[in-house]
């Protein structure tokens, strides 16, 4: 269970020895609920998998290694303060009367190492390695477990285009071999060069299974999107159209850890939405914005004065306020009442000379709690004992204690359930109608569609196009976050 | 709904509670023990680690570790008694002071590095302890003055003004972490740090304050013992930082931060505090009191935890 979502709902795929077979789909499809389910990570509520015609049930990845099937994955998994001759050999180590023969081991894996082309010391400690690196060794420790079922989930998220060659050669010599590979990707284009089949899921659910041969890029991208949507026209016309004149928000080729110059607006009264895929800088650029982080280059301009914040607390007095996109990590106070929690950024207003006034705090903290309906027995009882909406409400409540001028949110509906996000969705329709500006990253393409009058498509840290809001549709998104049929990127 | 009612207050008063039930037992069992000038004694007995105990109790609220405070108690000791020859109050204002300077050298040096307070007022506890040592080369230090002497011994209504300050202190810490913004912002930054960076409160601020006034109370307890032994040496408080927040745990506050209150420390340290007077009075052999009185802690802890959980 993801979030109150099932991850995924019904998948039938096979996977064929000596096969390459890309998995594709938007961000929240399913993928890598799939290969997790597959490698014994996650246990499916329903159904069952097949190895070799048999039915299997792996209890845990140990399992699921022992039958020959593995994973490399997208969070890595190494034992920081071992070489990575250890790592790679993890659970495999050559030993005599239990004391490890170090020579034996380096020999090994200085041959699986050189056997692959990658440029690594098998004496370094995996702390010492740069991200690639890591990941490198992360891709030979599957290889040298000798497995007949390796499932690459974005194998490439931080290596270069040579190693990424390197990483494909690894994939396409493993299958020569007879193993049987997946491989999970966003790059659209390496998976339909590099795979012999393709699958495709959306909402959790395979849409489409089939041989690469005669398939594009702009194929896959239909097939992510699926074809229900439509009533879009209909929200868009009750968005009243944002104000002319100069921008609440705009930021000129700024850029930071995790962005390059990113220019946009954000007009008076609009709601605009960043799109892209994991990984794609999003949130580094709002919390950049937000002084959160620290910008190398470019300008901010807040109503047409240039700004730059260097601490949050910075940015809240000028106006702005921030919503992060994990709740729980660094969004609510867990301990503190839902009071105290919606309170927590003003507590100015509900203090005199310093000194709390409870009656304050129970007036302010009611007044917000009511205008975005915050469920709770008690304003009082702690937020951790609401649900996921309701804190999220809360979150929004927090910042209507004193409104700002600009809202910067990321993922304001994630983890979110249906009723509460329509709600969520209205209360930002109604900030706009209140001349306030809002800024929101999502991963969801129908809440940028239904809800922004425009959205920005960022990918590797860069925009790459801006979309009016009534015009445009899931598909041109989708294709411009995965630069499907974008000339720009007909390089590969 | 009568249960939950008072499951509700068990949680919230399980320590006080288990205090109760102890002072009530060792009542049933020794005629001197509740007694008018026993409780004054106890009270006066409480009084340095009920000090620092209460300015750690803001630190761990806010997620700090002050492993420094016996170190600044001794360093406090000493320059107030050195300096107490001149006058006698400028003294106890060079003791007080040389407390909060010294939190605030906490403070700075967590904040420029980065490092982790616990590894970090580890480190500055030693250093401290070495300037004690350098103050005083090994020595004694003996105060003539009949002045500062009466201070620690001075009576008000009875309680030694030891007890009072301690009172007082209690008092002020405890209003300043439930009433004010300031408070609000300790538990908030002990609970989320990142979180209340992010709805601008200036943590670093905040921080500072709980290591000055951490600092501060050890250098008031530091004082106070000095003036009522008129003397002071550099060795002494050993150990005191580490029953300092014994004492902050056992009454309930989270060791986690975010989650606790001033009075919980006051039971703590009684609770503490008591035991070992329960011993005198009962005349259990001496060497049996620290296994049983790690026993009797345990077992107050465990009824706090198991009440707290049964609740939630």
């Amino acid at each position: 269970m993801f979030g109150g979502v099932r991850g995924v709902d019904s998948a039938d795929v096979t996977f064929k020895l000596g096969q390459i077979h890309g998995l594709v789909g938007q961000n929240g499809a399913g993928k890598t609920t799939l290969a997790r389910m597959l490698c014994g990570v996650l246990a499916p509520d329903l159904g069952h998998i097949e190895l070799d015609g048999e039915p299997v049930s792996f209890a845990s990845p140990r399992a699921a290694l022992d039958a020959g099937v593995t994973m490399v994955a997208q969070e890595l998994s190494l034992v920081p303060a071992l070489s990575v001759a250890e790592n790679l050999l993890l659970g495999q180590l050559p030993s005599r009367l239990g004391v490890c023969d170090t020579g034996k081991m380096m020999r090994r894996a200085r041959r699986l190492i050189d056997d692959t082309g990658f440029e690594l010391d098998p004496a370094q400690l995996v702390s010492d390695l740069s991200q690639s690196d890591r990941q490198k060794t992360e891709i030979l420790r599957a290889v040298a477990r000798n497995a007949r079922f390796v499932i690459f989930d974005e194998p490439r998220s931080s290596l270069s285009v040579r190693e990424a060659d390197h990483v494909y050669g690894v994939m396409r010599r493993l299958a020569a071999d007879g193993v049987a590979v997946v491989f999970v990707s966003h790059f659209l284009s390496e998976v339909l060069e590099l795979c012999d089949v393709v699958t495709v899921m959306r909402d959790g659910r395979v849409v489409m299974s089939g041989p690469t041969a005669d398939l594009t890029a702009r194929d896959l991208v239909e097939h992510m999107v699926g074809s229900s949507h439509d009533g879009l026209q209909d929200r868009h016309s009750r968005l009243p159209p944002p104000a002319q004149g100069v921008p609440r928000l705009e930021t000129k080729e700024l850029t930071g850890h995790g962005f390059e110059e990113v220019s946009l607006t954000v007009g008076v009264g609009e709601i605009v939405a960043i799109v892209g895929l994991v990984g794609a800088g999003r949130t580094e650029f709002i919390r950049t914005v937000y002084g959160a982080q620290k910008a190398s280059s470019g300008t901010v301009l807040v109503d047409g004065a240039p700004e730059r914040f260097h601490s949050p607390r910075a940015a809240k007095r000028a106006g702005l306020a921030y919503i992060s996109e994990s709740r729980q990590i660094d969004g609510v106070f867990p301990l503190l009442g839902v009071d105290a929690n919606i309170t927590v950024a003003h507590m100015e207003t509900i203090s005199r000379g310093g000194m709390l006034a409870r009656g304050l705090q129970r007036e302010r903290s009611t007044e917000a709690a009511r205008r975005v309906d915050v469920r709770a027995g008690s304003l009082t009882q702690p937020i951790s004992t609401l649900s996921g909406g309701n804190q999220q409400k809360a979150l929004l409540a927090r910042w209507l204690v004193q409104p700002p001028k600009l809202w910067l949110i990321d993922e304001p509906t994630r983890g979110v359930d249906v009723v509460s996000t329509a709600q969520i969705h209205g209360v930002l329709h109604s900030l706009a109608e209140a001349s306030m500006s809002v800024l929101m990253v999502t991963s969801d393409l129908d809440e940028a569609l239904a809800i922004a009058h425009r959205t920005y498509v960022f990918r590797g840290g860069r925009v790459v196009g801006e979309f009016d809001g009534s015009t445009t549709n899931e598909s041109e998104l989708l294709a411009a976050a995965f630069a499907a049929d974008v000339p720009a990127a007909s390089t590969s | 709904m009568t249960v939950g009612w008072l499951s509700q207050y068990l949680s919230r008063y399980g320590i006080l509670v288990a205090y109760v039930l102890f002072v009530m037992a060792v009542a049933t069992q020794s005629d001197r023990f509740l007694t008018k000038r026993n409780w004054l004694n106890l009270l006066d007995q409480a009084a340095p680690l009920g000090l620092i105990a209460c300015g750690v109790t803001l630190c761990i609220i806010a997620g700090i570790f002050d492993l420094s405070t016996g170190s600044v108690f001794a360093v406090a000791a000493v320059a107030a008694a050195k300096t107490a020859e001149v006058d006698p109050w400028l003294g106890v204002f060079v003791g007080v002071a040389v407390g909060a300077l010294l939190g605030a050298f906490n403070a700075a040096v967590m904040s420029t590095t980065g490092i982790n307070s616990f590894i970090g007022t580890l480190s500055t506890s030693i250093m401290f302890r070495g300037i004690a040592l350098l103050t005083t080369g090994g020595l004694i230090v003996s105060v003539t003055d009949r002045e500062y002497k009466t201070l620690g011994t001075e009576t008000f209504l009875d309680a030694k003004l030891s007890v009072w300050v301690f009172g007082a202190v209690a008092v002020i810490l405890g209003l300043t972490l439930a009433r004010t913004t300031l408070g609000r912002a300790l538990y908030a930054i002990g609970g989320n740090a990142e979180a209340a960076r992010l709805v601008g409160i200036r943590v670093g601020a905040v921080q500072t304050f709980a290591y000055v006034t951490s600092g501060t109370c050890a250098a008031l307890a530091g004082v106070l013992t000095s003036s009522r032994t008129g003397s002071a040496q550099a060795d002494i408080g050993i150990g005191l930082e580490l029953s300092a927040i014994t004492a902050v745990i056992v009454g309930g506050t989270s060791i986690f931060g975010g989650e606790g209150a001033v009075w919980r420390t006051v039971v703590g340290v009684m609770l503490l505090q008591t035991i070992g007077n329960a011993f005198n009075l009962l005349g259990v052999d001496p060497t049996y009191k620290q296994v049983v009185q790690g026993v009797l802690i345990l077992a107050a802890v465990s009824i706090d935890h198991l009440v707290r959980r049964r609740s939630r």
